[in-house]
């Protein structure tokens, strides 16, 4: 068989191969850009899994302060510190107390006496 | 071929068919017929359906001041099955310390082999908890315990209602039971409002029980219950606490009870009964204890009572404030029985009737109104109806029908005998009094906010009706102003620089086989000031309290406990005194 015959014999189908590789390629894109993109969703679960959970500990933490301090800082506990002598408070006698407010009345136009009344003059 | 080889191949080969055609009819039974139910089963093996709790609202006095919050803690549990017992000192050593216990209690706890012990009663918080679960992770890690030891610590976060006030209003905050559901209080009144509700979703899990994420379902989210805003100040409910704690103290009463509310709008500013009990150790109470004796209660007021009869008789005109009642000189026989006076009185304006609590002149007055016309009064008061506050288990009270009288009731109901009331009702009906006659209903909730802040309800005021005519009111209003006076039985009620209006009551306890018991009584003393723009209603309620005979009188004990309440309270509210009743007129101009 002659070289040339040879050569039209075996010709390879480049068109044919290329299509194929291109359609292979393309297949294995696909399938890695599944076997990734899956991977991506699974570690995007699992991270919207944690920062839940971290979400919740945190709010039950903020909870559990905020009880905290409506303990610290409730009426009852105050009394005590007062009484304890934590918080000094020296009660204001009687005579030491201005009282400047008048009555309010309600005349929308009445100019109402003020506690620095005749200080400017 | 011989027969018999053709003859096995051939059965060989129809029982192949046989067996696959067996095969492929049990395929498509389970894929196609089966194929839903199948699929349901393996989605619950990996599908769950995951409750998301609500978190129940919070209970604020007037101020925003925290009354009932909620604390999570977590619940440190094993699985002491899982406890290798080389790893127990290891664990003992590093649980010791947040669980609060002894090391012999915990190392028992630890062997005992059960699948679910309870580790301690100790509340862990979340910190602790998490704090806990890196030293155990890190001795996994280390190698000083083995991963199945460690795996055997288990924690449970658990939901836990605080009342940061412990004591403090515990008969109005209520609590809830085992399932988070209130049963007293505003924990009960408003738990449909505090309670919101729980939300879902679905998740899937893999093999090992993980959560997979991506195939989070969408579900419901959670609706947090709504923030309560009650009318109660704590600044003056701590007033009121101290005083009942003195009091008890003092004189060692069954019971006290004070309210304090806003005349015109019918707020309730404190209410407080002692004993009381500590919110967050309700196993420590008793049910008696546990009852608010200020709407639970059913008692006969006494004299306080008689400001219907003499308010009905000046609203119908029968008498005006000067007219004389002649009050038989003490002693007043009606129906066959004697009634007294504690004084011989004569003659007696029906302002002195007041002022001097004459039983016969309030028994005259009612007389001179009629059973019928007198009962109308009895519950235009509000007597015998639950005052409708947002509380549960009102008592409405005991007021009979004149059919059901007897010939002394005529004469017994207006002094506050043969009747029964509960502490609210006897303040709000002196709050229709202050308020110019208009019966307003007594509230204890201002507000309803939800989780994001905005207003859901409001509670304004509401008039129930208009009791007397605001002419009678004001005459009562100066009848009552007259008690509260060296010539009235309230004197001691007088607050510096505020002018009170009051009534005092001595009632005497009716017995458990008839009649009233010697010598025991519940002393009361219901007013408000200033008697002329009444701000504050106090009512003072004291249930035989253990004082000598001479004192044992409504305006010598309950009197003084409503001036000091009050004088503390106008002090907290900046109400302005009088200078007129502080005598000293220059008080404006003063300075230091």
């Amino acid at each position: 068989m002659s070289d040339n015959r040879r050569r039209h014999a075996n010709t390879i189908a480049v068109g044919s191969l290329a299509k194929w590789i291109v359609i292979a390629f393309f297949a294995g894109a696909i399938g890695l850009s599944y076997v990734y993109l899956k991977h991506q969703l699974h570690a995007g679960g699992s991270q919207t899994v944690a920062l839940a959970k971290e979400l919740d500990r945190l709010t039950g933490e903020n909870r559990a302060v905020a009880g905290q301090i409506s303990k610290l800082s409730s009426t009852r506990e105050m009394a005590r510190l007062a009484k304890e002598g934590w918080i000094k408070m020296i009660p204001i006698p009687e005579e030491r107390i201005v009282r400047v407010n008048q009555p309010a009345r309600n005349e929308p136009s009445e100019i109402r006496p003020v506690a620095n009344a005749g200080v400017s003059r | 071929m011989s027969w018999n080889l053709r003859a096995r191949t051939l059965i060989a080969c129809v029982g192949l068919a046989v067996a696959f055609t067996v095969l492929s009819v049990r395929l498509v039974h389970l894929q196609v017929n089966k194929h839903d139910d199948y699929l349901s089963l393996a989605a619950k093996k990996h599908e769950s359906k995951e409750i998301l709790p609500a978190v129940r609202g919070t209970i604020f006095d007037v101020r925003g001041e925290a009354l009932a919050v909620n604390d999570p803690f977590e619940e440190i549990v094993a699985d002491s099955a899982l406890v290798h017992p080389e790893d127990v000192a290891a664990l003992t050593d590093v649980l010791l310390k947040p669980l609060v216990t002894t090391r012999e209690l915990l190392e028992k706890k630890l062997r005992s082999g059960d699948r679910y012990i309870e580790l301690s009663k100790t509340r862990v918080t979340g910190a602790m908890a998490n704090e806990l679960r890196s030293a155990i992770g890190a001795m996994v890690k280390e190698r000083r315990i083995r991963p199945q030891s460690g795996r055997a610590i288990l924690y449970q976060e658990k939901p836990a209602r605080r009342y940061p006030n412990d004591k403090m209003l515990c008969h109005v905050i209520g609590f809830l039971d085992h399932q988070r559901q209130g049963v007293q209080g505003v924990e009960a009144s408003m738990n449909s409002a505090l309670r919101g509700y729980d939300g879902f979703r679905y998740v899937e899990h893999d093999r090992k029980g993980k959560e997979l994420g991506q195939y989070r379902k969408i579900g419901r989210p959670p609706s947090n219950g709504a923030h309560v805003h009650l009318t109660v100040d704590t600044g003056l409910q701590n007033i009121v606490e101290n005083e009942l704690m003195a009091v008890m103290k003092q004189y060692t009463p069954k019971s006290v009870t004070i309210i304090l509310t806003r005349p015109k709008t019918g707020e309730v500013l404190a209410m407080a009964s002692s004993p009381g009990f500590d919110l967050n150790d309700i196993a420590a109470a008793t049910t008696e204890d546990m009852k608010n004796p200020a709407i639970m209660n059913v008692f006969e007021p006494g004299s306080t009572f008689k400001i219907v009869a003499v308010g009905g008789a000046l609203n119908e005109k029968r008498v005006r404030p000067d007219t004389v009642i002649f009050c038989e000189n003490g002693i007043y026989l009606y129906g066959g029985k004697r009634l007294k006076d504690h004084h011989h009185f004569a003659d007696l304006t029906v302002t002195r009737i007041i002022a001097q609590s004459s039983n016969i002149g309030s028994a005259k007055l009612a007389i001179q109104l009629g059973p019928e016309k007198f009962y109308e009064y009895l519950r235009r008061f509000g007597f015998g109806e639950r005052t409708g506050i947002n509380l549960p288990g009102e008592t409405p009270g005991i007021v009979h029908p004149p059919y059901q009288w007897n010939k002394l009731s005529i004469t017994r109901i207006p002094i506050g005998q043969s009747v029964g009331v509960n502490c609210l009702q006897m303040a709000a009906a002196m709050g229709a009094v202050a308020n110019g006659g208009k019966l307003m209903m007594p509230q204890i909730v201002s507000k309803v906010v939800d989780d994001d802040g905005r207003e859901v309800a409001s509670f304004p005021p509401l008039e129930v009706r208009r009791v007397i005519s605001p002419e009678a009111a004001a005459d009562l209003n100066d009848a009552l102003k007259e008690v509260v006076t060296k010539k009235g039985t309230g004197f001691n009620a007088a607050i510096k620089g505020f002018r009170v209006a009051g009534k005092t009551g001595t009632a005497e306890k009716p017995g458990p086989n008839g009649g009233y018991l010697r010598e025991v009584y519940v002393l009361s003393f219901l007013g408000y000031f200033p008697a002329d723009d009444p701000q504050v209603l106090g009512y003072v309620v004291v249930d035989a309290p253990d004082v000598r005979h001479d004192q044992n009188y409504g305006g010598t004990i309950a009197g003084p406990i409503f001036a000091r309440v009050g004088e503390r309270a106008a002090r907290y509210l900046n109400l302005e005194p009088d200078p007129a009743e502080l005598g000293n007129p220059k008080m404006l101009t003063t300075t230091r």
